[in-house]
């Protein structure tokens, strides 16, 4: 049995930010992005999808910030507007999954049974499913854009919640203050809402957070496979996917919006970080 | 002779393990565990009754069966005469409560004090939206916390305050009966004392019927007036704290007390038991004691003692070499 | 007079906490020779934990011994090398913690654990160590030794887990077994075999025994010195029939005085008003004060030392007489109307 000295991981401790740090900076993070993208109009003047074949492949200057893409649109006005889609549809594609998935799990692991046993013979089944495949198959039904992008992800996101919540249940209603609930006669329904819910709910918003990074990569994969939000859209997936034949040249045009879903998701996870450490207080 | 509050005959609690779908298909029969095996327990009210025994004796369980926790398997259980199935009402659930025994999980840590007391008044209509704040008040001084915890969460309270809260919710509910459930086991030395001492006071004041399940036998014998001595799911001693301790007639009660150190001057090891503390099986053949009693004869393993009076009326002890 | 197996002179560890600075260990001295049995009690926060992990080398990564020596036969740890220090702390003293699950890997056979010191640390072969963790194994009572050899932690109940724990702390052939709470998560029968066994090691292998509990009762049985420890001090220290009859220290008074007692029922429990001393504030006075019956303006000002009383040492300046100053009804309080811990 040797006593040890903990020496040398210096950096890594450094950059171990107290829960406040963490949760903050990544708060102000996407709370820029938001800002930026709801105040897009305001911010430029230019038109997203508007075409200006006299000025194409712009490096950035005064006029162009981060420059003009092969279509003469301004590169950091697509940004803005990009950030609109993507936000928007990855905290939407997130909050359907959550409901059910939640709900579920919730009812999985109180009652257990064969309710319990068949809702998670559907959650193996759902997971075995390759993701991507069932997108392009529900884009050649519904059509592109962003309703098949939710529906697809919806139908395949429930599952983590449900195991999420369902294991998190399973241990709650073993702990005594659920059975001392129980004993004090309060109707079931009461004891799950009050009792169980708000214990359980933690580890699901905490995941909500890593899982709207999740999303948000989906839409800009499904973008890139020109699966997504149709041209001439701006969205940072699809701006990837017109770009990369420029990457040589003009780099900025594909690199940027990787780089901005990079910023988010670091954003969003610092705010999971932070939740992780305030929550488990 | 006082009334019986809470009686228990030949009460049962099984627990059946997990069976397989094949196992299912094949027709085989899970396996099913007594943890609690044929047991009766009397309470008369106002008393104090301990519940000793080891890991996998089935106190606890005993505990949580009584409490309506849960379900029986077999056997009966009458409360003020009245025989109560699994399904109880909600005045059968008020008069029986339990105090839990990790002061960090029988909270809920997402619910202030104040909340979650009002909660249970207001459900069981102990109190309306105008006295309910007066009733969390006099519940807070009754266990001695300040009336500022009402408004405070769990994890701002220390473990002995926490098992305040816990009584407070209990006894919200008006019982007659409470179970303390190793209340103290989790607590400082110097911690468990102020809390034994509250109950004890509650009990008198109150007029309540405490059942104490402890490992601790030391403190078992300072609280109850009557002890009950549990071994692998049945009680094997039962009567009058004062008889059972000062002449234990079960082998299995005198290896329990002999074991126990003392705090008397001189006191030095007495001989050690032999054996490991067996787990529960399904079946026993003959006394579930013989493995490791000193007196065991070749009758013990084919009959399976039942309680007999020793002496005094209060006194009982299930073997068959007495 | 020969070398004691153990001297410690004037410990001081400090814990970093995130409450600041804690002076956990306040200069502590003890003297262990062979086939002593001392035991050392106080409520949790006393540092009578720490004082055994400060002389193993086993503080945590926030702690550190600030001051203080320590002597292991004879020989100063400060003037050896690390390596020399842990060579010599395993080779004369075993260590048995409280949670045997925690002490033990759960991913390696038990037997396996118990033939580590010899095979290793003494360089045995294989055979050889593994015939003497049967012996050990046989000596603590374990049975069917030969096919619990190959069990993994798990699989054992917990008093075999700790017989297991204390069979890897007599791998070493120690002089000396440190205990810390080794009982206390044990059922009250099983908890009677292991002491028997730490009391037939004493007598058949003149091992010695310092054995840190809050339990009153284990020291009444199997020790033959006592230390009463608060605040990270020594308050009492002496032999246990004569702390027990004639206790020369307030809290060494309150302590047996709220002990249950198998034997005897009584009216009420004594419980001892009060919150143990924050340690990470400078201690002015007897740390004891605000908790103390006997307490005078003087207690407030000045920490007593340990002196020598008329039948052991006491760190109080009023150990020749508080107990005339006991109030009628002190140790029948109520537990209503004040603030509770």
């Amino acid at each position: 049995m040797k006593s040890q000295r903990f020496e040398g991981k210096g950096i890594v401790k450094r950059l171990n930010f107290s829960a406040n740090t963490a949760l903050y900076s990544g708060i102000i993070i996407i709370g820029l992005l938001a800002i930026v993208a709801i105040a897009a109009p305001l911010l430029s003047h230019y038109d997203p999808i508007g075409q200006d074949l006299e000025n194409t492949l712009i490096a950035p200057t005064r006029h162009h910030l981060l420059g003009t893409d092969q279509l003469g649109r301004d590169v950091l006005t697509r940004l803005m507007y990009g950030a609109r889609i993507d936000l928007t549809i990855g905290i939407l594609a997130v909050l359907l999954p959550f409901i059910i998935g939640t709900t579920l799990g919730l009812i999985s692991g109180w009652r257990g049974g064969l309710f319990d046993t068949l809702v998670m013979r559907v959650v193996d089944t759902t997971i075995a499913f390759p993701f991507y495949v069932m997108a392009i198959a529900l884009v050649f039904v519904v059509g592109a854009g962003p309703k098949a992008i939710i529906i697809a992800i919806s139908l395949v996101g429930w599952v983590a919640y449900c195991r999420i919540v369902r294991a998190a249940v399973l241990v709650a209603k073993e702990l005594d203050y659920v059975h001392a609930a129980k004993l004090s006669g309060l109707p079931t329904s009461r004891i799950l809402r009050k009792h169980v819910l708000p214990n359980v709910i933690t580890q699901a918003i905490i995941f909500s957070m890593s899982d709207i990074v999740l999303s948000i990569l989906a839409i800009v994969s499904l973008g890139y496979l020109g699966l997504g939000v149709p041209i001439p859209t701006a969205e940072w997936g699809s701006m990837i996917q017109e770009g990369q034949a420029y990457i040589l040249q003009q780099w900025w045009i594909p690199t940027i919006p990787g780089v901005m879903v990079v910023i988010t998701g670091f954003g969003l996870s610092l705010i999971g970080d932070g939740l992780v450490k305030r929550l488990n207080k | 002779m006082s009334e019986i509050v809470l009686s228990a005959t030949n009460l049962s609690k099984h627990f059946v393990g997990k069976q397989s779908v094949i196992g299912k298909i094949r027709g085989k029969e899970p396996l099913s565990v007594p943890a609690v095996d044929g047991v009766d327990l009397s309470m008369p009210a106002g008393s104090t009754i301990g519940l000793v025994g080891e890991s996998g004796c089935g106190k606890s369980t005993l505990g949580r069966t009584l409490v309506g926790l849960y379900p029986s398997s077999g056997g009966s259980l009458s409360l003020f005469d009245r025989q109560i199935g699994n399904d109880r009402s909600l005045e059968e659930r008020r008069a029986v409560q339990m105090i839990f025994q990790d002061p960090y999980s029988s909270l809920n840590p997402r619910m202030k004090v104040g909340d979650m007391l009002e909660e249970i008044l207001l459900f069981h209509k102990l109190a309306d939206k105008e006295s309910v704040q007066k009733r969390c008040v006099e519940l807070m001084e009754l266990v001695g916390l300040p009336v500022t915890a009402l408004q405070a969460y769990p994890r701002q309270f220390s473990g002995g305050q926490r098992q305040r809260i816990g009584i407070a919710r209990a006894l919200a509910l008006e019982p007659k009966i409470l179970i303390a459930d190793e209340a103290v086991s989790a607590l400082d030395v110097s911690v468990q004392a102020s809390i034994v001492n509250l109950l004890q006071d509650l009990k008198r004041d109150l007029g309540l019927t405490m059942l104490f399940i402890s490992h601790n036998i030391a403190i078992v014998r300072q609280v109850s007036d009557r002890i009950a001595v549990m071994y692998l799911g049945r009680i094997v001693e039962e009567g009058l704290t004062s008889e059972v301790f000062n002449n234990p007639q079960h082998p299995y009660t005198k290896l329990l007390l002999g074991s126990v150190p003392k705090m008397t001057p001189g006191s030095k090891l007495g001989a050690a038991p032999q054996g490991e503390l067996p787990t529960i099986q399904a079946r026993y053949e003959g006394c579930r004691f013989q493995s490791r009693c000193p007196i065991a004869t070749s009758a013990c393993a084919t009959t399976d003692p039942a309680l007999i009076q020793i002496g005094s009326k209060d006194h009982q002890a299930a073997c068959i070499n007495l | 007079m020969n070398t004691p197996l153990l001297s410690v002179r004037d410990l001081h560890v400090e814990i970093d906490t995130s409450r600041g600075l804690l002076k956990a260990i306040r200069g502590v001295s003890l003297d262990v020779n062979a086939g002593d049995s001392l035991g050392i009690v106080g409520e949790s926060g006393s540092g009578k934990s720490i004082t055994l992990k400060a002389i193993m080398g086993l503080l945590p990564k926030n702690a550190r011994v600030t001051s203080g020596e320590i002597y292991v036969d004879g020989v100063d740890l400060a003037t050896l090398s690390e390596k020399a220090r842990r060579a010599l702390l395993s080779e004369k003293i075993g260590i048995v913690f409280q949670d045997a699950i925690a002490a033990l890997n759960p991913v390696m056979r038990v037997g396996a654990q118990i033939a580590e010191t010899p095979h290793r640390r003494l360089g045995w072969t294989k055979d050889k160590s593994h015939a003497r963790a049967i012996e050990l194994m046989e000596l603590v009572g374990i049975p069917e030794a030969e096919k619990r050899f190959a069990l993994y932690p798990h699989q054992l109940s917990g008093g075999l887990r700790q017989r297991v724990a204390i069979a890897i702390a007599l791998s070493g052939s120690p002089q000396l077994i440190f205990c810390d709470e080794p009982t206390t998560a044990l059922d009250v029968t099983i908890q009677a075999q292991v002491l028997r066994l730490l009391m037939e090691l004493r007598v058949k292998e003149r091992t010695g025994l310092v054995f840190v509990t809050h339990d009153l009762a284990v020291v009444n049985e199997i020790c033959d010195e006592i230390r009463v420890m608060y605040a990270g001090r020594f308050v009492e220290s002496g032999s246990v029939a004569n702390t027990f009859q004639h206790p020369s220290h307030p809290y060494t008074y309150s302590l047996l005085k709220s002990a249950p007692d198998v034997d005897h029922q009584s009216e009420r429990l004594f419980s001892i008003s009060g919150e143990t001393a924050d340690l990470t504030k400078p201690v002015t006075g007897c740390p004891f004060a605000p908790r103390c019956f006997a307490a005078t303006q003087l207690c407030s000002e000045s920490e007593p030392a340990l002196l020598a009383q008329a039948s052991s040492f006491s760190a109080c300046h009023h150990a020749a007489n508080f107990t005339e100053k006991i109030p009628a009804d002190h140790f029948s309080l109520g537990t209503q109307g004040k603030a509770h811990s």
